[in-house]
């Protein structure tokens, strides 16, 4: 009985705690959003921050946005030849990637490079006194060091996703073609027939999401964070497996909501 | 120029302040003092705008910091103040010309080249002109702190506060940033704020000492006063006796 009390306790706590921070997050998010339209409009800032997560990620997202496609290839034409339909590989790689893959591996991706730096720098910046050093030179931080990067977040992912996209059709396409043989002309026109505006929109209105999400969890962690090392470790941790758990979740919500609303 | 009036500030259950009142002459420097965890740096942040008091006023001039009614607001009032931070909290991620030349940047009153040629200027007066390029983590934490006093300057404020200017410097580079502040005082005549704990090395750049304990002010009077101040408090604070009524944190 008094085991159950403890875990009722402990369980009790835990939700209040997680309601109370989405509920400072959100408070965190409007001051974001009025200070946003709020002038000075610093577009240095926004461009350095589009630079450092949008710019610096290309690579990476290639990378993976490559070898994704690459292996959706060897794995569509395994899975397809058992129905004697290997015709259709290049349509079920583009979508995947469109609808699937592209959005949520980006933003995995961004949130491990560029989203555990920006909570990372911003809490450094806080332990070190330098938000209070804007402070004092009457400099609003939330205008200065949030706005930026929230805005760069929202808009760096869809564009990387746009790139993860077509390195990874182009991926597929060279395995499915030149490595396994299938006919370019086919791969092509049959991913042509089957890809819709809706998939488009529908990966592009997810990745917008998790752009979003992405910054705002991180720069809420870093704007939160403890003191010390072992502050900024803990809110690095917390922000990336946050931001993890809430792209996956996300994912699932988005596309059901997606797919019975924009499916015919 | 300053006006403190009772003001009360507490985390949780802890009284950091308890009704300090203070008057801080135009011109004047005043060293803040006291042991450790007795409110200094609070009553530090307080005046600055970067912590509320739970209650009473602090007014700049006849602007009330306290009683802001914006964030606009106590931002016009923080613009008319420069602050030292223990750490010199200088931007990692911009060169020592770029970290002086933030808040007029920032301000954008006045055009790029005069912000360049009055950041060198600053650069110059603190003895680091040559080393415009470094970035922070290439200086030493003394020079870090002298680029902390340029920023601070930069914009010509009417108040400049220094948190514990010495913490973490050996006494020859320690006695440097004193020398520092007092010519910079000479030469641009702000109203100086000192938060120490090190005397008797505070009182060369100080005409008035304020001694807080237990959030309360204990003496506040010139240097002379405060030395032949009778309280065991404060008799304790200056011999720097473990023995007496302070209780060490």
């Amino acid at each position: 009985m008094r085991k159950a009390v403890v875990f009722l306790e402990y369980a009790g706590k835990s939700v209040i705690d997680y309601i109370s921070a989405f509920g400072d997050g959100c408070l965190f998010l409007l001051r974001v959003l009025f200070s946003a339209l709020t002038p000075p409009y610093q577009l240095s800032l926004f461009i350095r921050q589009m630079y450092a997560i949008g710019f610096q990620s290309i690579s990476v997202i290639a990378l993976v946005g490559g070898f994704t496609g690459a292996v959706l290839a060897v794995q569509g034409v395994y899975t397809l030849s058992k129905f004697g339909a290997t015709a259709y590989t290049g349509s079920a790689i583009a979508l995947s990637l469109i609808r699937e893959l592209g959005p949520v591996l980006t933003a995995l991706m961004v949130n491990g490079r560029a989203g555990s730096a920006m909570t990372a720098e911003l809490g450094i910046m806080k332990i070190s006194e330098q938000v209070d050093a804007l402070r004092a030179m009457a400099v609003d931080p939330i205008h200065h060091l949030m706005v930026p990067r929230i805005l760069a977040g929202l808009i760096s992912v869809p564009l990387l996703t746009a790139i993860f996209i077509l390195v990874g059709i182009g991926g597929g396409y060279a395995v499915a073609v030149w490595n396994l043989g299938l006919s370019s002309g086919t791969f092509l026109s049959v991913m042509k027939q089957s890809v819709d505006s809706v998939d488009i929109f529908s990966g592009f209105s997810k990745s917008l999401v998790f752009g979003f999400c992405v910054s705002w969890i991180s720069c809420y962690k870093g704007w939160t964070c403890g003191f010390g090392a072992v502050g900024v470790n803990r809110a690095t941790t917390s922000a990336v497996v946050t931001s993890s758990v809430v792209i996956l979740v996300l994912d699932y919500f988005l596309s059901s909501v997606l797919t019975t609303v924009l499916m015919p | 120029m300053i006006s403190i009036r009772n003001v009360h500030k507490r985390f949780d259950a802890q009284i950091v302040l308890s009704g300090v009142s203070l008057d801080i002459e135009r011109g004047g420097t005043t060293a803040i003092v006291g042991p450790s965890g007795t409110g200094k740096s609070v009553l530090l942040k307080i005046i600055t705008g970067l912590l509320h008091a739970d209650a009473g006023e602090v007014r700049i001039g006849s602007d009330s910091m306290t009683g802001a009614a914006s964030g606009r607001e106590r931002r016009r009032i923080c613009s008319r103040m420069g602050v030292l931070f223990q750490g010199a909290a200088l931007f990692d991620s911009m060169n020592l010309l770029d970290n002086v030349a933030f808040p007029l940047r920032y301000r954008g009153e006045i055009a790029e080249n005069e912000i360049i040629a009055r950041s060198l200027d600053m650069l110059d007066d603190v003895g680091l002109k040559n080393r415009a390029l470094s970035f922070p983590g290439e200086v030493s934490i003394g020079m870090r702190k002298r680029v902390g006093i340029a920023r601070a300057l930069v914009t010509r404020p009417d108040v400049l506060l220094f948190d514990e200017p010495n913490t973490g410097l050996d006494p020859e580079m320690g006695q440097e940033i004193y020398d520092l502040i007092k010519e910079t005082h000479r030469k641009y005549g702000f109203t100086g704020i000192v938060v120490s704990h090190e005397i008797p090395e505070v009182f060369q750049v100080c005409d008035r000492v304020v001694m807080l304990y237990r959030g309360e002010v204990q003496i506040d009077g010139t240097v002379s006063e405060f030395l032949a101040c009778p309280k065991p408090v404060v008799r304790q604070f200056i011999a720097g006796s473990i023995t007496g009524p302070i209780e060490m944190c």
